[in-house]
């Protein structure tokens, strides 16, 4: 079988993962491991190189209207899930004041003291061409998160 | 996807495309490219261009240079040369250029996860 999980378990957790609007913890039960804490609100950083599912990328610097960390995709991330497919429900933009590097990846990662990486993934098409004046948005429902094949 | 900021239009262009380089909004229908124009011109607000003449080509006439924000620079030699507004530098500080646009960014899957076969 290609995929793997029951639909109606996929969209509760990325529901719970992705559409809580307040920070919390999971803790399994005896033998399943250590408790973790999914602290909103999630930020989308910018990549100029794409990392993988086990390593960061590398994101743009500070500067040029664009602050290292990231901005916020709001007090909730996403809608709630439908057949294991969720999307952002706010806009997220920059205005730039001087010129970008090329950007080909995002990363979505909550806020935590120390933060926690979530999603990862490449553009559908690379941002490049940005300047001084120029605005970058990712408007709502252009990040899409797909938990379909789990 | 870009959209101009001044006359709010719409356009896809390949990938790899400038998106400062094309005509294809309405702003502009002289088929140049506005960043490496702006780029070129040694005044900014005027400083640093005493009576050197404007290397756009017919600054007059051209829309998208008359609604600069930047003050007048100098006249050129030729009175139809003068330069109507101050050229924005691509990279300068304080710049902003001739005809920003926005850039929409979508993206695809980022979860990568695969299931694994039974």
């Amino acid at each position: 079988m290609t995929s793997m999980t029951d639909q109606s378990r996929v969209n509760a957790i990325i529901q719970a993962l992705f559409t809580s609007s307040t920070a919390f913890t999971i803790t399994p039960g005896t033998g399943g491991g250590s408790a973790f804490t999914i602290t909103p609100p999630f930020h989308l950083r910018l990549m100029t190189a794409q990392g993988s599912n086990s390593s960061n990328g590398t994101e743009m610097g500070t500067g040029n209207g664009y602050t290292a960390g990231g901005a916020t995709l709001g007090t909730t991330f996403c809608a709630a899930p439908s057949s294991g497919s969720t999307s952002n429900s706010n806009s997220v933009s920059w205005s730039a004041t001087g010129t970008w590097s090329t950007i080909t990846a995002i990363e979505v990662w909550d806020t935590a003291g120390t933060p926690l990486r979530w999603l990862q993934g490449a553009l559908s098409s690379n941002i490049t061409g940005v300047v001084n004046g120029d605005t970058v948005q990712f408007a709502a429902a252009a990040i899409t998160a797909n938990a379909s094949a789990w | 996807m870009y959209q101009c900021k001044q006359c709010l239009a719409t356009a896809k262009l390949p990938p790899g495309a400038d998106p400062h380089a094309s005509t294809w909004c309405g702003c502009c229908p002289v088929d140049h490219h506005h960043g490496r124009q702006a780029a070129s011109c040694p005044g900014n607000g005027g400083v640093g261009h005493p009576g050197e003449p404007c290397n756009q080509p017919n600054p007059r006439n051209c829309p998208v240079i008359l609604g600069q924000r930047t003050p007048p620079g100098e006249p050129g030699p030729d009175p139809d040369d003068e330069c109507p507004g101050g050229h924005c530098g691509v990279g300068v500080a304080g710049c902003t250029v001739c005809r920003p646009i926005t850039h929409f960014a979508e993206v695809g899957n980022p979860l990568s996860a695969e299931g694994r076969p039974a």
